[in-house]
């Protein structure tokens, strides 16, 4: 029996029968907020689209489980993108939220635009994507994902098309709908920063392999693996040395490796002792 | 020691209009470069930092002020009369490369239309040497090739025409972190090989702080502040600044998120 609001077990997914994820396995309580990070491909967003399930984005799950009490919905990297463009928001939020069979009432959309910072929210519903600037169109398809109630919010990349001023706005509004709503957050980022700003659980990915898992402080300020070493070291910081990340990421002997060295207990590698099940 | 001045934009003002409104995005700009220096340019969204650039690169034209480029007004060139001396290298890589032609092939054509078709493999072997790129990664088109890759290969066709000058516009806002430690490496290594100059625009401060000499910080179409990566680090004067280096993050957040609670 599931404990938490999501379990992932073994989990393979890929394109067109062929894995670009690989044996992954977590698990998530209400309310935490985990940040999968990694380099681009290593399969961070085909997993969060392998967690929607039903083969959506061309996305299907080749083996292993997914588990979840709820409904999950996903904030893609480019909200300017995934709206349509010549569509007003306000028709857009309709359908979506019937598609769902949520109902759709101005009054709860203008609430929502309101905690995200959006002031004006009637004319936002008048206007269309293009209109936007791309850190009001991020909160917007926030805003929607909240509509859906969701237990789970997927986000994928968020904050990486955003300024750096933008990109703090958007993880404080994450971090409060947290708060507010007990939705648990997977937040897929190739920015450890974020993950150090927000994160309870910390994954990385490299090779479509989950390769270390635990808690934030520890795998970002003891990591183990060479990739997630890797990572922190291309961290810039400002008066700081000079990036000083390895070419090519991790060696090529650790590619595709899980990496479990670290002690096993009841927080660490939950899916690995059957803790969340 | 006497330092050479490569770039010299004074007053630079441009205003947009439309039917109901009139925008600055250049607002009395002024600044230098010397020959070999690494000028950041940083700012939010918005802000005049890629207009700067178009400007410089004579894609447009200022509506008051100048600009001269190794001694010389460019303020009214057009861009093939600055290519020499001057090149650009776009945020979003794969969108500047000709979706159907292998990367070899674009790269080729530029060494033509510079009139060096005589010399053109023989002179993009050796700068896929300088910028570590492979012979089989540009025989490949720009959708197969990974963003740093596609980065690489932007980077080698503004190299072709040997410039003193680089203008970078947010080149590596769309890559992974580690890819753009490379990239931003890769432009320290051809500072100090070729002795270019380089305007290196981005948002992120910290990444800026890392690579440049000095920094000028744009706020509203105006500089609101100039310093060495130090000065602007530890002793921001501007509200603006204030801000963009709280918004850095880093580490030290966990820490943070730790005296909070």
């Amino acid at each position: 029996m599931m404990r938490g609001i999501l379990s992932v077990r073994e989990l393979c997914a890929g394109y067109g029968g062929a894995d670009v994820v690989s044996q992954v396995s977590f698990a998530l309580r209400g309310g935490e907020i985990l940040c999968i990070a990694g380099e681009s491909g290593c399969g961070k967003s085909t997993l969060l689209k392998a967690l929607l399930g039903g083969g959506l984005f061309g996305v299907r799950a080749t083996a292993g489980s997914v588990e979840m009490n709820g409904t999950a919905a996903l904030i893609p990297q480019d909200p300017g993108a995934s709206f349509n463009p010549i569509r007003t928001f306000a028709s857009q939020f309709r359908e979506t939220l019937a598609s769902h069979g949520r109902p759709c009432r101005e009054a709860e959309i203008l609430a929502t635009f309101d905690s995200l910072d959006l002031p004006q929210g009637g004319k936002i519903l008048k206007s269309r994507p293009y209109e936007m600037s791309g850190g009001m169109n991020q909160r917007i398809a926030i805003a929607l994902a909240l509509l859906l109630r969701p237990r789970v919010v997927l986000c994928d990349e968020v904050t990486s098309a955003l300024d750096v001023t933008s990109q703090a706005a958007v993880l404080d509004e994450l971090l409060r709908l947290r708060d507010g709503s007990g939705a648990a957050l997977i937040m897929v980022t190739h920015n450890l920063g974020v993950a150090a700003k927000c994160a309870d659980t910390v994954g990385i990915m490299h090779s479509g392999y989950l390769v270390e898992y635990g808690p934030a402080a520890e795998v970002l300020r003891r990591p183990a693996h060479p990739c997630t070493r890797n990572l922190i070291a291309a961290i810039p910081e400002p008066g700081g040395s000079f990036l000083d990340a390895q070419p090519g990421g991790a060696p090529e002997s650790y590619v595709g490796r899980p990496y479990s060295t670290r002690p096993v207990s009841a927080n660490h590698w939950i899916c690995r002792t059957g803790a969340g099940s | 020691m006497k330092t050479e001045c490569l770039l010299d934009v004074r007053s630079a003002c441009r205003r947009y209009k439309n039917r109901t409104r009139s925008v600055a995005a250049l607002n009395d700009v002024s600044l230098t470069l010397e020959r070999g220096e690494i000028l950041g340019v940083v700012g939010r969204s918005g802000c005049g930092k890629s207009t700067l650039l178009r400007h410089i690169a004579c894609l447009e034209k200022l509506t008051s002020g100048q600009i001269r480029l190794d001694g010389r007004d460019v303020t009214s060139a057009r861009p093939a009369d600055v290519c020499r001396r001057v090149q650009m290298i776009f945020q979003n890589a794969a969108a500047s490369f000709d979706p159907r032609m292998t990367l070899r092939d674009s790269l080729l054509e530029t060494f033509r239309l510079l009139g060096e078709g005589a010399v053109a493999r023989e002179r993009l072997g050796a700068l896929l040497r300088e910028v570590g790129l492979g012979e089989e990664t540009v025989a490949c088109y720009p959708h197969q090739v990974s963003g740093g890759q596609c980065q690489r290969a932007a980077i080698v066709r503004a190299l072709a025409a040997d410039p003193p000058l680089l203008l970078c516009d947010e080149i590596t806002s769309a890559l992974d972190v580690s890819s753009q430690a490379q990239i931003v490496r890769l432009i320290a290594r051809l500072r100090r090989r070729r002795n270019c100059a380089v305007l290196f625009v981005s948002h992120d401060l910290a990444l800026v702080a890392c690579l440049c000499d000095r920094i000028v910080v744009m706020q509203d179409g105006r500089i609101a502040e100039e310093g060495t990566p130090r000065q602007i680090a530890q002793s921001p004067r501007a509200e603006c600044t204030k801000k963009l280096l709280a918004s850095v993050l880093t580490l030290d957040a966990l820490e943070r998120r730790n005296d909070k609670n």
